[in-house]
């Protein structure tokens, strides 16, 4: 039912349609928002990028910047202090020395070169210890004591000393200026047995040789090196393998002391673990200096230095600068720095150092800010690679690699376009080294960069759509609760509509819809009032139209019985009329025979003596008049009879008048009643009550008319006893005649006798004939009064039968209309019954 | 109705604040024009003519001029530069230093706009109307040199040249040798850079250098210097040395009373004139500018991006050394 109503005219609900409005506009919105922060992102993520990778670069190009000058300027302080101090060649030697492996950048130290050939470098003297005192050999320049073992103590800790560790078991005894060494268990090391000198005196850059002459009971091999206790037993004479035979043989070895000076050298015969326990005779053990030995110079280097690159390169300026890159002899890529020495004589000599470019790798592939991105270092004078992550691309020329990107770079640098650009979809940025003509070339994919994009394309989506959701649910359930009171209040109109009154619209609230939700709860309590007071006057209307009814009904079929009786009435007055007529013209005939009657007195009066002459035809008319006396015998019957049918009818009429009348009567009475109802009834009964109103006069004219009639009955009752007492009185002298005749005509003879008296007689009779003339006469325009009379009647009659007809057809409508009032007041009951309140 | 009042406000905040900002303007004026303050690098002939040059066309724009030597040193130069600012200063000039505390120069001056001079700040330290450099357009000076070698030796496959260049990092130094090295490069020759050294723009130095150039007795087409002054120390040492100097074309920079003399000797054979007093009006007019809250961008040979206003330099040899005598 509800949905039948709301379906008029496809019915949506306010909540859909401001959903149906507020959601695409919050999805547009959102949408719009979101894509304008993508955007910006963008915009924002681009420029960082290119901000970031520009930063890198020139953090980088920074590092690397500060390192090489960092590495210059000591450089320009060597040579500075080089220039001043204005070495002997000791002195300068000493000097390269001390920045051997000085440093980690340039290990090789600084080195001088002359365009003489002269060429000094810094020696590998590894620490140099101050106030190392080297002792002096003996005589013999040998270094060893005791070399014979003949004052030797094995006991002592001078000099020779014999050991064993490991699981070695050995001894040592002195034997004619040699030692001989019994092992028992040679032990798991070739120190297990060992024979040792240390404090041997070993100098720097001092040719020395070791010489013994060693034998063993059986074949057999030992070892004898040359260690430095004090240095992590480094070996000066590397380990060399001795094989001993019964025989006795001098073995001698020859080394380069390359370490600095040490005090404490040691002579190590190692006899353990070698594979035999055979004793061995060692003696005439001496280590003897034999020479210096002169380690660097133009020859060591194989070339000649004033062909160098560095040494060409440096020959161009005075303040230490970078040469290119280039491969040293070793295959590195390094660098040199160079510059021409200040001197004091016409010496032209150039200082050099050279530096490795691993550190500027490292600042190339490691120090880039920027993940995704890389960097080469590019020499833009002969457009080699420096550093590069792909080690294959170092000092490849970057036009001859076959790559589209780096032909692109090249064209770049060459063309000294350096700021940043896209090339090949790489986002690229190039930074001048300051100092150098390097070029430090960063790049990242751009579509790196836009990968984060992406994400943040995934991101912003991924918001927007719950943001949506969010929002959706968040609209959905503020408008729910916002209009679920209209929804409530829809349903409480809904069912109002319906005509139940029995809801309530309970409204909370301080808004629009809380004072409608009032107003509609006022609006309902109001219509409840107005309908059970509409019903309460429906129902008095009802039960007041019932009796409408019920009285137009009696008031109709008392009319109705009126109308019967009235035509009745006008059926009896016209037959009345008619015997009216009928006496009236017997009367005249009465009257004109009663004249004849005369006519013939007065002829029988002249004739009278013409009688005797006559008797007979006298008799003969005697006869006739007896006949004609018997007519009018019969005639007056007829009459008296007529009379007395006329008293009837009168008796009758006046009965019906009577009845009439009361009819009259009663309808008035009715009217009134009807006047009174329809008075009550107020406007509909209005035209009732006109009708009423005419009823009542109707009756009223019609008990008028009714007395009318009766009083005409009466008068017409009176002469009609006249006339029946007259007709008595001529029938009986009619009747006195016709014996008088019979005996004239019996007594014809006597006639004559009593001719005058018949003459008297006749006379008499005429007199009495003139006065039935009279009478006659009377009752002629008696009658014809009569006769006028009852026409009236007739015609009030047929008034009084219209009349009723019209009562009739009144009382009918009144019915009818009671009727219909009565319809009314039940459809009106039967509305008010719809509302239930 | 709401927006409208709320937009109304806003209008009136607008108009409130220029009037306001124009009323501080006014007041500046009033008292006797924009005062500018010219933070020179030290004291010395050259940056007191700066000094002097500068203040006379302060004056003919009816501006006040103060100046202050920081004799190379940071601290003193920022403290100038701060005090300027707090005694109300409408714009600074200043010849930087170093280019490297650009920045704490910029912290100094507070709000200030910043004319460089004298020494250049890296470009990422300029801003469109506000850090501007006014100086000459070095890169050009370099340029000219080239040419003229290139017109010199034109027949010449290969060219051995000696250059001096001013201190390192410098912005003279960079401009003037790139400019020299990128023209020469672009010619195609094969150029040999047989002595390419920092004699930080002192003669006593170049010359130094260049007997010991001479000494390493490599060939000399000629000696293109960054300025005058080193030019000058060259031809001396190749004098010394016994060489013919008719031979070697020496180039220097800046047509100084010098280098012009040497010219007109035949000493030296090309110098360009770096023309100082345009630099100076427009340094002044920048700075006028800048203090009103104008544009630099219309003024003569200001760059694109409104940082810079490069004045061009004139070339000077035999010829018409005599105009700039």
């Amino acid at each position: 039912m509800k949905r039948k109503n709301r379906d008029q005219g496809r019915f949506i609900s306010i909540k859909t349609k401001l959903l149906g409005v507020i959601l695409p506009v919050v999805i547009v919105i959102v949408a719009v928002l979101a894509g304008l922060s993508y955007h910006v992102s963008k915009k924002i993520i681009q420029a960082n990028a290119e901000e970031l990778l520009k930063t890198s670069v020139e953090s980088q190009a920074a590092q690397i910047e500060a390192w090489l000058n960092q590495n210059l300027t000591s450089f320009n302080v060597q040579k500075q202090a080089l220039e001043w101090m204005d070495f002997d060649e000791g002195q300068m030697q000493a000097f390269l020395d001390a920045f051997r492996s000085f440093d980690g950048n340039y290990p090789e130290g600084l080195y001088v070169a002359g365009t003489d050939g002269t060429f000094y470098a810094g020696r590998d003297v590894g620490r140099v210890e101050r106030n190392i005192v080297l002792r002096e050999p003996d005589e013999n320049g040998n270094y060893i004591n005791n070399g014979d073992f003949a004052a030797e103590n094995l006991t002592d800790d001078k000099d020779w000393q014999f050991l064993t560790a490991m699981e070695g078991e050995a001894s040592a005894e002195m034997q004619d200026n040699e030692i001989f060494v019994r092992t028992v268990n040679e032990g798991t090391q070739d120190y297990s047995v060992q024979l040792v000198q240390a404090n041997l005196p070993i100098q720097m850059q001092g040719v020395y040789r070791v010489s013994f002459d060693a034998y063993a009971d059986a074949g057999r091999t030992m070892k004898v090196g040359i260690t430095a206790p004090d240095r992590d037993y480094k070996r000066y004479l590397e380990d060399q393998t001795v094989t001993l035979t019964t025989e006795k043989q001098t073995f001698s070895y020859e080394f380069t002391m390359t370490d600095n000076d040490d005090a404490n050298g040691r002579l190590d015969f190692n006899m353990g673990a070698a594979g035999s326990a055979a004793g061995i005779r060692i003696g005439n053990v001496s280590l003897v200096k034999t020479g210096e030995a002169k380690l660097t110079g133009s020859e060591s280097l194989g070339v000649d230095v004033t062909q160098t690159e560095w040494f060409q390169e440096g020959l161009g300026r005075v303040n230490m600068g970078f040469t290119n890159a280039y491969k040293n002899d070793k295959g590195e890529q390094i660098i040199s720095a160079c510059g021409m020495l200040r001197t004091y004589s016409d010496d032209v000599r150039v200082l050099s150092v050279d530096l490795s470019l691993d550190k500027i790798s490292v600042y190339v592939n490691s120090f880039i800010k920027m993940e995704g991105a890389e960097a080469f270092l590019v020499n833009t004078e002969d457009n080699t690679i420096l550093a590069s992550r792909d080690t294959g691309l170092i000092s490849a020329k970057l036009s001859e690699i076959d790559d589209g990107y780096m032909r692109a770079v090249a064209d770049r640098i060459s063309q000294n376009e350096l700021d940043l650009a896209e090339i090949s979809g790489n986002l690229s940025v190039f930074e001048e080294i300051d100092g150098t003509a390097w070029v430090l070339v960063s790049f990242i994919p751009t579509k790196t960069i836009y990968s984060d994009l992406s994400g943040l394309r995934n991101m912003m989506v991924l918001i927007g759509v719950i943001s949506v959701i969010v929002l959706t649910i968040l609209i959905e359930r503020i408008v729910h609760l916002i209009i679920n009171p209209v929804k409530e209040l829809t349903d409480v109109i809904t069912t109002m509509t319906d005509g139940d009154f029995t809801v309530r619209s309970q409204m909370a609230g301080n808004d629009e819809i809380g004072v409608m939700g009032r107003c509609v709860e006022k609006f309902i309590a109001a219509m409840c009032g107005m309908i059970a007071s509409i019903n309460g006057v429906s129902g008095t209307l009802h039960n007041q139209a019932d009796e409408s009814r019920d009285i137009s009904d009696q008031m109709y079929d008392a009319s109705r019985q009126q109308n019967e009786s009235m035509k009745e009435l006008n059926k009896t007055v016209e037959e009345l009329s008619v015997s009216v007529n009928g006496i009236a013209q017997s009367a005249t005939t009465l009257a004109t025979l009663v004249e004849e009657t005369k006519n013939d007195g007065d002829g029988v009066n002249d004739k009278m003596r013409e009688t005797v002459d006559v008797s007979k035809k006298g008799r003969e008319a005697m006869q006739d008049i007896s006949a004609a006396m018997q007519n009018i015998n019969s005639s007056v019957t007829k009459l008296q009879c007529a009379i007395d049918k006329v008293g009837n009818a009168s008796e009758e009429i006046i009965n019906i008048t009577r009845t009439i009348s009361s009819i009259a009567d009663e309808t008035n009475l009715l009217s009134l009643n009807a006047s009174i109802e329809a008075a009550r009834a107020g406007e509909a009964g209005r035209g009732f009550a006109v009708v009423a109103v005419e009823v009542g006069k109707l009756a009223q004219t019609s008990a008028e008319s009714v007395q009318d009639i009766d009083n005409l009955i009466l008068e017409i009752k009176a002469l009609i006893g006249d006339v029946v007492k007259q007709a008595d009185d001529s029938m009986k002298n009619i009747n006195g005649s016709s014996v008088l005749i019979e005996n004239a005509v019996g007594t014809f003879d006597v006639i004559f006798e009593n001719i005058v008296s018949v003459g008297d007689l006749v006379q008499q009779m005429i007199e009495k004939v003139d006065r039935v003339e009279d009478v006659a006469r009377d009752v002629a325009a008696i009658s014809e009064e009569q006769a006028a009379s009852s026409q009236e009647i007739l015609a009030s009659s047929d008034i009084l039968v219209e009349q009723a007809n019209s009562l009739m057809a009144n009382s009918e409508d009144v019915a009818r209309e009671s009727k219909e009032l009565t319809g009314s007041a039940e459809e009106l009951a039967a509305q008010i019954g719809t509302f239930r309140i | 109705m709401y927006f409208m009042k709320k937009r109304a406000v806003a209008v009136g905040l607008a108009l409130a604040a220029t009037v306001f900002m124009t009323v501080g303007c006014g007041k500046a004026k009033t008292a006797g024009g924009v005062k500018t303050y010219y933070a020179a690098i030290e004291s010395g002939a050259y940056y007191e003519d700066w000094a002097g040059r500068l203040e006379e066309q302060a004056q003919m724009r009816g501006m006040e001029f103060d100046v202050g030597y920081a004799e190379n040193s940071v601290e003193m130069q920022d403290m100038q530069v701060k005090k300027a600012m707090e005694e109300g200063c409408g714009v600074i000039l200043c010849g930087p230093v170093s280019a490297d505390i650009v920045t704490e120069l910029k912290v100094a001056a507070g709000d200030l706009p910043i004319v460089f001079i004298n020494n250049a700040p890296d470009d990422g330290q300029l801003e469109e109307d506000r850090y501007i450099y006014v100086a000459s357009d070095e890169y050009m000076a370099g340029q000219y040199q080239a040419e003229y070698i290139l017109e010199k030796c034109g027949s010449m496959e290969e060219i051995n040249i000696v250059l001096l260049k001013g201190p390192k990092g410098a912005s003279g130094t960079r401009g003037r040798t790139n400019g020299l090295k990128r023209t020469l490069k672009e010619s195609g020759k094969r150029i040999n850079y047989v002595f390419e050294d920092y004699a930080d723009y002192n003669e006593e130095t170049a010359r130094e250098l260049m007997e010991l150039c001479i000494k390493s007795g490599r060939q000399i087409d000629c000696v293109a210097a960054n300025n005058d002054d080193m030019a000058l120390g060259a031809v001396t040492a190749c004098e010394n040395a016994g060489l013919d100097t008719q031979s070697i074309l020496f180039l220097g920079v800046d047509a100084s009373v010098n280098g012009c003399q040497a010219i007109s000797e035949g000493r030296m054979d090309f110098t360009v004139y770096q023309p100082m007093s345009d630099q100076i009006t427009a340094a002044i007019e920048a700075a006028e500018k800048l203090a009103d809250g104008q544009s630099v961008k219309d003024m003569e040979y200001a760059s694109e991006d409104g940082k810079y206003i490069l004045i061009p330099f004139e070339k000077v040899d035999a010829e018409n050394v005599s105009q700039y005598k």
